[in-house]
């Protein structure tokens, strides 16, 4: 007998996200978080070449989108079911923070002094929150192409 | 182990190889890193690796930064080489054209780091805050500049432009520096380098000449004192040098004559002036090679040289 379908205020309780969080999450954040710092690595590395100007904003967005969906897409292959929006916004909040420690820390280990780490005390609740906003808008875009590549059955995150 | 766990380790093993490659090859195989204050660069002082499929002999890596001088009690902004990020190919490192080609990348970086000092004299206040943003804002200008001069002189393979960029840079930097003034006449040109300077007597006139040899064109200013000069004379030379070289002169009001030449690769320039009751003849003249190709880089610098050239009373 197929499931009701769900209420919409369902996608906005993040319920079902901590009751089934664990190690798993950690790790997808880590690994992802690894990735993104070996991609910040090679577009810093591509900044020689003349082609890097004009397409490094394009990187940028690649990397984290590429990110942010893989997160999507081990989620739903290890719990069987789509994460929802609260759950992937949590998701990615999780994945940039981690990503922020490990650039913060790597600034520290290259430089070898606490004195060259960027955190700006000043900036910090005002980053937190666009951080949070934006992250709010960029699941709001993934949930549209959710819904738009679910049209041709691919049912991917 | 699950295959979704397997995946995910796989990622982080990849990338934690990938950040390590490139930190050994950022780090030119965690060879010491050495930040040179500006000066003349060597090839010694490029120690990274050349980045794969680059089509071009060398790369440097300068930038601007600031440090608290205790001392003087302020910030100090200065600009540094990176031997680690500064690379040549082992073919290109007896080509001085290219070394001299990094070099003024350097003093680009020179010229920020000067900007930035002028912006610290101007607020002495400053915190290292406000140093930073400015800092940023600067490195935005300074990258395009950099980018500009890659551009006009297509990484030196233009040398008229490449001289022009010179040119340009050492004036940046010399500012009133630049200038040679003819302590007698008063009369002054900007050579944007130290010039030779010679002077004797010819019959009833002294002469002094100022020259220089540099950015591929010939500079020269002469200043003769002779009381036997009269503006109908110069006026004669004047229409002398028109009917030879398509010369074009013009007496302007306060009775100076002022001519000026331009034929092939020379331009030149006199003028009549009377300090005092002394009459002085001034020869400005500038002589830059005619190759096939364009020379227009050449050309702007004799036009800058010639253009500088100020007598007492100019504005």
């Amino acid at each position: 007998m197929p499931r009701p379908p769900s209420p919409a205020s369902a996608s906005f309780d993040p319920k079902d996200y901590f009751r089934t969080f664990s190690y798993r999450e950690v790790v997808t954040a880590l690994c992802l978080t690894l990735m993104l710092c070996a991609l910040a690595s090679a577009t810093f590395y591509c900044s020689q070449y003349a082609w890097h100007a004009e397409y490094k904003n394009v990187l940028l967005v690649v990397s984290i989108f590429t990110a942010v969906v893989l997160n999507h897409v081990f989620y739903k292959i290890e719990h069987g079911r789509p994460n929802n929006y609260m759950g992937r916004t949590f998701a990615d909040y999780l994945l940039f923070f981690l990503f922020w420690i490990a650039a913060e820390v790597s600034t520290i280990i290259v430089s070898g002094s606490f004195a060259t780490s960027k955190l700006d005390v000043e900036i910090v609740p005002i980053t937190i929150m666009f951080t949070v906003l934006l992250t709010m808008v960029l699941e709001l875009t993934l949930s549209g192409v959710k819904r738009l590549i679910a049209m041709f059955g691919w049912h991917v995150f | 182990m699950a295959r979704i766990l397997k995946i995910k380790l796989t990622i982080g093993i990849i990338s934690i190889l990938v950040i390590t490659l490139l930190q050994y090859v950022n780090s030119a195989g965690f060879v010491d890193v050495v930040r040179k204050r500006w000066g003349p660069l060597t090839w010694e002082d490029f120690d990274g690796y050349a980045p794969p499929f680059t089509s071009y002999g060398a790369g440097v890596a300068s930038y601007v930064s600031f440090e608290y001088d205790s001392l003087r009690g302020r910030f100090n902004a200065y600009s540094f080489q990176l031997n680690v990020n500064s690379w040549v190919r082992r073919d290109s490192t007896g080509q001085q054209e290219m070394l001299r080609h990094e070099q003024y990348h350097f003093n680009i970086s020179e010229l920020f780091a000067r900007r930035l000092n002028a912006y610290i004299e101007e607020t002495p206040n400053c915190t290292a805050k406000m140093l930073e943003w400015q800092l940023k804002t600067l490195d935005v200008e300074r990258q395009e500049m950099q980018s500009a001069y890659d551009g006009d002189t297509n990484h030196n393979l233009l040398a008229d432009k490449q001289r022009r960029w010179e040119f340009k840079i050492d004036s940046l930097l010399l500012l009133e520096e630049g200038w040679v003034e003819d302590p007698y006449s008063g009369v002054r040109a900007y050579f944007a380098s130290s010039a030779d300077s010679s002077g004797g007597v010819s019959g009833t006139a002294t002469y002094r000449k100022y020259s220089a040899s540099r950015y591929g064109v010939y500079l020269s200013m002469l200043a003769i004192r002779n009381e036997a000069l009269t503006p109908e004379y110069v006026d004669l030379m004047a229409r002398d040098a028109a009917a030879r070289f398509g010369a074009t002169f013009t007496t302007d009001e306060s009775g100076d004559v002022y001519a000026e030449a331009i034929y092939d690769s020379v331009i030149c320039r006199t003028r009549m002036k009377f300090i005092g009751d002394i009459p002085y003849m001034y020869l400005i003249h500038a002589r830059y090679p005619l190759y096939p190709d364009d020379t227009t880089g050449y050309a702007e610098i004799a036009r800058s040289f010639v253009n500088s050239v100020r007598l007492p009373g100019d504005n």
